[in-house]
């Protein structure tokens, strides 16, 4: 996948999921303060990764994703490692 | 009576702003079964108050029969008043399309709430109109089990708060329960229950699942308390009482002690009368 399909993926995820605007999700968009997500949205959001995409997330890993972009990035390193 | 279940503090009005308080006494029968030992106040319990703020002050507007994005955040043991807050506003429509999202002929409106308890945030979310029609079973496989030993073995709740009659069928991640809704039904009125009640229907049918996979999927199950529901959608205001209701689960993914279900409540003759997905943790 290229970063503009990861990016349209992970909008398409927040906006259906968490009922957010699309125009509100920007790459430099924070999850918490900017989305308004919590912890269990967080937790949410690495379980629909680990089960729709079959990625494998680690604790630590959950913690390095901030923004959108990190999410965008995120999918595109693990799916690269996977390959 | 809804009294029997938590009282009005004072007179609700029609002023949304009016805040309304709501008592759980120490004899509410919410604590008949909720939990034998430990009574802890049921998230419909919360529901049942904005519902009823918004039955009393809503005047002229339909009845909002789904929320959106709840979240319970706190375990409220005992006895306790809860101060609702319901906001009218134009912005709160879901995304067009999204699971949980209006009717093309619904308000583009939506109500947050708030339930506080002293100075903590019990409960918030938000109450819109949305149809039913977003959830999506998988079917049961060969090796489901048809269940013939009582629900109460696999289920915490007892007394007037379990409205889980018995398992009908059930396999790792699906599982099937009847219920009929009775007059003991929390949340009954005079003729039938607050369908808020089918929420905790689908969580009871959700406890029933994991009980049933602690006991035969090595590493499954467990005893989890609802922490939020992303949507629930009921198809009216009431279940008349003798409706005979047909709850089905699945668990939809998980990760650590974090499950997120899915399911929905019919009648016997297929007619949706609820849906609902439910995110639990793992006690």
């Amino acid at each position: 996948m290229t970063q503009e399909e990861v990016l349209a993926l992970v909008v398409k995820y927040f906006t259906e999921q968490f009922e957010i605007a699309a125009e509100k999700i920007k790459p430099e968009a924070h999850l918490f303060k900017d989305l308004g997500l919590d912890s269990i949205d967080a937790l949410d959001m690495v379980g629909y990764l680990e089960s729709e995409l079959d990625l494998e997330i680690k604790e630590e890993e959950i913690k390095t994703i901030r923004t959108v972009q990190d999410v965008v990035d995120f999918i595109l390193r693990k799916s690269a490692e996977k390959a | 009576m809804m009294t029997d279940w938590f009282r009005p503090a004072r007179p609700l009005d029609a002023a949304l702003t009016a805040e309304p308080r709501f008592s759980v006494a120490s004899d509410s029968l919410f604590f008949d079964g909720h939990f034998p030992g430990r009574p802890i106040v049921p998230g419909i319990a919360l529901l049942g108050m904005v519902r009823e703020t918004a039955r009393r002050s809503l005047a002229g507007v339909p009845l909002p029969l789904a929320f959106r994005r709840v979240r319970f955040r706190a375990l409220i043991e005992g006895e306790a008043t809860l101060v609702t807050r319901l906001t009218a506003t134009t912005a709160a429509a879901g995304t067009e399309g999204s699971p949980a999202g209006p009717a093309a002929d619904a308000p583009a409106a939506g109500f947050p709430f708030e339930v506080r308890w002293g100075d903590q945030l019990a409960a918030d979310g938000l109450l819109v109109q949305a149809p039913c029609g977003a959830v999506k079973l998988p079917p049961f496989g060969p090796d489901a089990v048809e269940e013939s030993r009582s629900i109460e073995d696999f289920l915490p709740h007892r007394g007037r708060m379990r409205v889980a009659a018995s398992i009908l069928r059930v396999q790792p991640g699906l599982c099937e329960v009847e219920a009929e809704a009775l007059p003991s039904w929390p949340l009954a009125f005079a003729t039938g229950a607050d369908s808020v009640v089918l929420l905790e229907l689908l969580a009871q049918t959700a406890a029933a699942m994991t009980g049933w996979e602690e006991r035969h999927t090595p590493g499954g199950g467990g005893r989890g308390f609802l922490v939020g529901s992303r949507f629930f959608t009921s198809s009216s205001a009431e279940v008349p009482f003798g409706t005979l209701c047909r709850s089905t689960v699945h668990s939809l993914r998980h990760r650590d002690n974090y499950r997120v279900f899915q399911g929905l409540v019919s009648a016997p003759d297929g007619t949706l009368l609820a849906e609902g997905e439910l995110q639990a943790f793992r006690a």
